[in-house]
């Protein structure tokens, strides 16, 4: 945990995990693409109540909300190389390395490195990474 | 109602750090791999919901409908997409702070020809048999274990005499304290209790009885006010949790509070002390 943080009070992981699901249930299973927005805006405001602090500002909340806009962008243009998956494995796998680190220097122009270490909990010196596994 | 338990493993080919996360009802009669293995992970959460609403969200390719890999969500998102019924998350999981800020809890369920739609499929309810059998057999055990720990306290209360109605004096209360406090260690560290560190717990319980007697004392001979009982008080647990942190490892530390070194939590709430005993002090 970095101490270095103060934003206020922190959402717990059960209230987080509670209103997250809140948040979802119900929802139909294909939402339209006005709904969709608003759930992700308001999934991330919960993300940063729960990562940063409650108290953290508005104006930098709308500014990482930019950011996130930015990796939509990057993540529908990786749908778009899926397409070649099949056909070029290493293509898309370096895709995907390559969003993991265009989330880290988006959410990095707005957060400072020690937030930035908490909102994406980073470790030291390691890049971060999404999984692939396959099953046994 | 079942049990649904999150469980993690670092990732076969993780692109920097990652876990894989499925998902297994409790007992392991029944688990979904969600794009990858499914067995040999540990616990990461676990929650009671309907095992046959989690097995009917998973699908028959357990992957929850994420139909995209990387493009959707990954693993975790699958996961917790079958874990809804418990209405909990991987939180935890390495990588899932990058995954969720990319795909968001459940995966991204609008991309054109990757679309990925979750159906919640709130209509369905109860529980597999696979899950029902294992899970049984596994929370009696549980609650055997349980029942031992118990066991063991309350006859720690009847060798110190606890259970009459007049009240110990302040030697007998600290040993009263520190035995009950071993027995939990005992239980929460297993072995590691044995370890270095540990043997300086009985002391750290001692004084941490002690101070709190003395708090208590001084407040109720109306020497405190009610918010510097509480302020003291909140003193005296977090020093006691600092001072475990600098004799535990983080793990055994987790295993014996149930929190992270950092994390001090304070037991004594204002709100309800000023409710219960007014500003002070007492008279």
């Amino acid at each position: 945990m970095s101490g270095a943080v103060d934003h206020g009070p922190i959402l717990s992981d059960d209230e987080y995990q509670r209103r997250v699901v809140e948040l979802y249930s119900g929802l139909p299973p294909m939402p339209s693409k006005e709904a969709d927005l608003e759930i992700r805006r308001r999934e991330l405001d919960l993300l940063i109540d729960h990562r940063l602090g409650c108290r953290f500002p508005r104006d930098r909340r709308d500014a990482l909300w930019q950011a996130q806009c930015h990796i939509e962008k990057k993540r529908v243009r990786l749908a778009f190389s899926s397409l070649t998956r099949a056909l070029v494995p290493r293509r898309f796998r370096h895709g995907v390395e390559g969003l993991a680190g265009f989330v880290v220097n988006e959410y990095a122009k707005v957060l400072d490195p020690d937030e930035l270490t908490r909102f994406l909990d980073l470790e030291d010196g390691k890049p971060p990474g999404l999984p692939f596994d396959r099953p046994a | 109602m079942g049990i649904l338990v999150a469980k993690r493993m670092p990732a076969i080919d993780a692109l920097g750090l990652a876990d894989h996360t499925y998902v297994e009802c409790k007992g392991g009669g029944k688990a979904w791999g969600c794009f990858g293995r499914k067995k040999g992970g540990t616990d990461l959460r676990s929650g009671m919901g309907s095992t046959r609403r989690a097995d009917a969200i998973a699908g028959a390719d357990e992957r929850a409908g994420i139909k995209c890999y990387a493009v959707n969500g990954v693993c975790h998102q699958a996961a917790n997409r079958i874990l809804l019924p418990a209405r909990i998350l991987v939180e935890g999981a390495r990588g899932y702070r990058l995954s969720e800020s990319v795909y968001g809890p459940y995966g991204r369920p609008r991309s054109g020809r990757c679309a990925s739609p979750f159906n919640q499929h709130e209509h369905v309810t109860g529980d597999l048999p696979a899950c029902m059998l294992a899970g049984m057999a596994q929370i009696e055990q549980e609650f055997r274990s349980d029942a031992g720990y118990l066991e063991g306290a309350l006859r720690i209360y009847a060798r110190h005499g606890a259970m009459h109605s007049e009240g110990l004096d302040r030697g007998a209360l600290v040993e009263l304290h520190i035995e009950l406090f071993m027995h939990l260690v005992q239980r929460q560290l297993g072995s590691d209790a044995k370890a270095e560190g540990a043997s300086k717990l009985p002391s750290i319980r001692e004084d941490e009885e002690r101070q709190r007697i003395g708090v208590e004392e001084d407040f109720f001979e109306g020497k405190l006010p009610t918010e510097d009982f509480v302020r003291q008080l909140r003193s005296v647990e977090a020093d006691f949790q600092k001072r475990i942190a600098s004799v535990l490892g983080p793990d055994d530390y987790a295993a014996l509070l149930g929190t992270l070194p950092g994390d001090w939590l304070a037991l004594t709430e204002i709100d309800i002390a000023l409710g219960e005993y007014g500003k002070g002090p007492l008279r």
